[in-house]
């Protein structure tokens, strides 16, 4: 009986993921059903003013609350603030700090802080914090998955308002570092209890934190930019599907809700939906089939015999419509993309797809032509097939990839979507095309994605093989660069040169959807561009927000 | 009535039993495909290689499994836990706080369904094949087949979503602050899961009372009573009872472990904060410190279980403690 323990454990577990994807059906047939109850329960528990109740999706319950610890770095702090923070025109501006300088051997950024900032215990926040907070996350980067300070060496506060941060080697996304560290008080901080109640100096400090429940923030009275409107949010934990019940009972002003609940209808709140900045692509490996050894010496399979031919990679790119793969997997929500978007560094290229014809002969000019009439292309008795991993227990990857089938059928291409868990997934980067999303601030992807040094490093880098020393050399000059603009130029000349081999199929520029109680104004105009982030990114502008 | 010498070799078998749980856990969770350098910074992540191998370092991912587990049971000889890679916390402290939360739970709807489903598996054995009979056993043989998940959802949308009588999950009412959460919030707040899981849990001790109620009915020795002249009640308590109880007890202190499973998915549905999730966590980010933390805490509830209906048979069956004295 007892040795049933572990096994009941693990298959208790695989049926609650079954069952979350049939609990969604009965989830949304109640939205529709119930509405006279909704409006009654609404009315009945009219909130106190100035109190907001969100479910923003549950990674703020699985993390460390600690900003030493990586929490809440994209960006989106409402507790502490870093020294930089993220424009609404995609530039960052002096959060803590108020200007910066880099040295033109680009080895020391030095940042001249805010007078007058406190922490919410009272305390005076100086560069002795800062130094402070760099020095402790350096000495625990294993801590720390998020904010990498392998770049530094050292960091030391001039006087009280300014600090010197100095690099091992010329590092430019080292200012994208920056704007995802918020900074802890270097007296008040203790590794225990600011994973549940960090102090900072942002517009909101945790009142209460209840593990796997609610965390209850309430307005810094005394925050430096101003004291938010309102007073007090509570952010809950829940499942999907019962925070969409929740909300049709009227106790929840904010819902994150996933592009399929979009289309509900739930009475009082109206959706909302997002610009980001996150994307989703298609590796397509470049090179041919071959064995080859990783760097740590072990065989690896790598290269695909069909997406090794630009011409099958650019057929994709320019033929497929894109707009008809949102309608019919997103539930139309999104934004057709065919490279990185709404980033100061991205291309935002813009080209018409759906060329249909176009596509057909660029095809044919390689060579691939129907020879045995399926409707598919062969070239040199291979047939123009390769298999497409939708990775994880994202059902919309998996409804994507099952879209781009039938556009990709009429180019005469034939894609076979699987899905595969990551574990499964990450041995077959390098042979078959996955789908990746992707919105993060820093640049250093570009690196990751097409620099050939980072070719079989690792299961997650450059995994078509992207080979071609130009890129190289722009990457190169984009992470040595002592300016940001220097660094920018670069990184736009990199992916310009890379993405003219197609070695990715980018496809959509995803839309975040919230159910927003409609007497809550979350201030969109304020609202940065959202990174990946499964709901929480919508807090940005907490401090915006406001009843009308 | 215990002995001292049971009471060694009781914690001589425990210590094996955990012993072996976290060997069996640790090589199963070790040798599941799933890479925790991965799982803890993600498959999206343009972490820098000296930051991966940092972190790997120091969480130990790269030594030898023996020398993984072996570092492991010195730290926990020195009641040290570990700390938890998913929520880079102490797993002692992880395991408090959402342990506290299930074991209300599990308590209420285990006592409930103990209770409950014994008399009415009792009530149906005496009436056999009444109307009532067959309305609970058809009821109880469909929810024996049902999947909590599911049962769970029902029951919120009925009495949360469509009557409104209930709250939608959690332990405590919407944005209070835990000081001011009353004994009544947190009653109210528990009666939607302990109905799941006590219903759940109750088919098994309903079923088999009622058939065991039956059989024993139907002995020769029943017979004998009632030609002596015992009425009902008297044979009720001189001879079924003690002969239900043994296996009613045997199923229902069986379930502990059964117990944690549907715990698990109670909690998701309701929004419940308790070990299940943390189960969940532990597993899919091959948290191997947390996960090993919560078997070894599972394997001990278990246990205990086991142990309190061993002592019970005695309690209740002089054979049995008989047998044990002079074993």
């Amino acid at each position: 009986m007892k040795k049933k323990i572990l096994p009941f454990a693990v298959s208790a577990i695989m049926l609650a993921g079954t069952m979350g994807a049939a609990g969604c059906a009965g989830g949304s047939e109640d939205a529709g059903n119930n509405t006279d109850i909704q409006t009654e329960a609404q009315s009945g528990s009219l909130k106190a003013s100035g109190e907001v109740t969100a479910y923003v999706g549950t990674d703020i319950f699985n993390n460390s609350m600690d900003p030493v610890k990586g929490f809440m770095c994209y960006a989106y702090p409402f507790v502490g603030n870093a020294l930089l923070k993220m424009g609404t025109d995609y530039n960052y501006t002096g959060d803590l700090a108020d200007s910066w300088e880099i040295s033109d051997d680009a080895l020391s950024y030095r940042f001249k802080l805010k007078e007058g900032v406190k922490f919410s215990d009272g305390s005076d926040f100086t560069a002795e914090d800062v130094v402070f907070t760099y020095e402790t996350v350096k000495a625990n980067q294993a801590n720390n998955e998020n904010v990498d300070l392998t770049a530094l060496d050292s960091v030391s506060a001039v006087d009280d308002y300014t600090v010197e941060f100095k690099l091992n080697a010329p590092y430019s996304p080292f200012f994208d570092t920056v704007a995802m560290l918020q900074i802890v008080p270097s007296d008040a901080y203790n590794s225990e209890t600011f994973d549940t109640k960090p102090i900072g100096t942002g517009a909101y400090k945790v009142a209460e934190y209840t593990t796997n429940q609610q965390i209850i923030l309430e307005a810094n009275q005394d925050c430096f930019s101003g004291a938010p409107k309102v007073e007090k949010v509570t952010l809950v934990y829940m499942d999907h599907d019962a925070a969409i019940a929740a909300a049709n009972s009227g106790q929840l002003d904010v819902v994150m809700v996933s592009p399929n609940y979009a289309n509900e209808s739930i009475s009082g709140m109206s959706v909302q939906k997002m610009p980001t900045m996150d994307v989703r692509h298609i590796s397509l490996p470049v090179i041919a089939e071959e064995e080859t050894t990783d760097k740590s010496g072990k065989a690896r399979k790598v290269g695909n015999n069909v997406t090794s031919d630009v011409a099958v990679r650019k057929a994709l790119s320019v033929g497929i419509d894109r707009q008809t793969i949102i309608n019919n997997s997103l539930n139309g929500i999104g934004k057709p993309a065919e490279s990185f978007v709404n980033l100061s560094w991205s291309l935002d290229a813009n080209y018409p797809d759906n060329q249909k014809e176009e596509a057909k002969k660029i095809l044919a000019d390689a060579g691939w032509t129907d020879t045995d009439g399926d409707g598919y292309l062969e070239k040199d008795g291979t047939k123009c097939e390769f298999d497409l991993i939708a990775p994880g227990t994202d059902t919309d990857r998996y409804n994507l990839g099952m879209a781009l089938v039938q556009e990709a059928k009429e180019l005469g291409i034939k894609i076979n979507v699987q899905n595969l868990s990551w574990d499964e997934a990450g041995a077959l980067t390098n042979t078959t095309p996955i789908i990746w999303a992707w919105g993060q601030f820093n640049p250093v992807l570009i690196d990751q994605l097409t620099g050939s040094e980072k070719f079989l490093s690792g299961d997650y880098n450059d995994v078509v093989g992207y080979n071609n020393p130009d890129v190289d050399e722009s990457i190169k000059k984009a992470i040595a660069a002592s300016s940001n603009e220097e660094a920018v130029k670069n990184w736009k000349e990199a992916q310009e040169k890379a993405d003219a081999d197609y070695p990715y199929l980018y496809i959509v520029n995803i839309e975040h959807c919230f159910f927003v109680n409609d007497n809550l104004d979350i201030s969109p105009s304020t609202q940065i561009m959202h990174p990946h982030g499964h709901g929480a990114p919508v807090l940005c502008n907490l401090s915006d927000w406001s009843w009308k | 009535m215990f002995k001292k010498k049971s009471l060694v070799s009781e914690i001589i078998r425990l210590v094996i039993l955990l012993f072996a749980v976290s060997v069996l856990a640790f090589v199963l969770i070790t040798s599941a495909p799933i890479d925790p350098l991965t799982s803890y910074i993600g498959t999206e992540s343009t972490l820098s290689p000296e930051a991966r191998q940092e972190i790997a370092n120091y969480w130990g991912l790269n030594d030898p499994l023996p020398q993984r587990f072996f570092t492991w049971l010195g730290h926990l000889f020195h009641g040290d836990l570990g700390q938890s890679i998913t929520y880079k916390r102490p797993v002692a402290a992880i395991i408090g706080e959402r342990f506290t939360m299930s074991i209300i739970l599990m308590i209420v709807s285990w006592v409930l369904s103990g209770i409950i489903g014994f008399i009415l598996g009792m009530f149906c054995g005496k009436h056999e094949n009444s109307v009532f009979d067959r309305i609970i056993k058809t009821i109880f043989l469909g929810l024996k087949s049902a999947p909590t998940y599911w049962l769970g959802l029902i029951i919120l949308t009925v009495f949360a979503v469509l009557l409104g009588w209930f709250p939608i999950g959690m332990a405590a009412p919407i944005g209070k602050a835990a000081t001011d959460v009353t004994l009544g919030d947190r009653i109210y707040h528990l009666i939607l899961p302990a109905f799941t899981l006590t219903i759940v849990s109750m088919g098994d001790v309903i079923l088999y009372t009622r058939q065991k109620y039956i059989d024993i009915a139907r002995s020769d020795y029943v017979l004998y009573a009632r030609t002596r002249g015992e009425t009902d009640g008297q044979i009720t308590r001189r001879h079924i009872l003690r002969n239900i109880a043994l296996p009613a007890i045997t199923l229902q202190f069986a379930s502990f472990s059964e117990l944690f499973g549907g715990m698990a998915l109670a909690e998701n549905v309701f929004s419940y904060p308790g070990i299940g999730t943390a189960t969940t966590a532990a597993a899919l980010n091959a948290d191997v410190p947390l996960l090993l933390g919560i078997s070894l805490v599972s394997a001990v509830f278990v246990f205990s279980g086991n142990l309190i209906a061993n002592i019970l048979y005695g309690v209740f069956d002089p054979r049995i403690r008989e047998g044990k004295a002079h074993a």
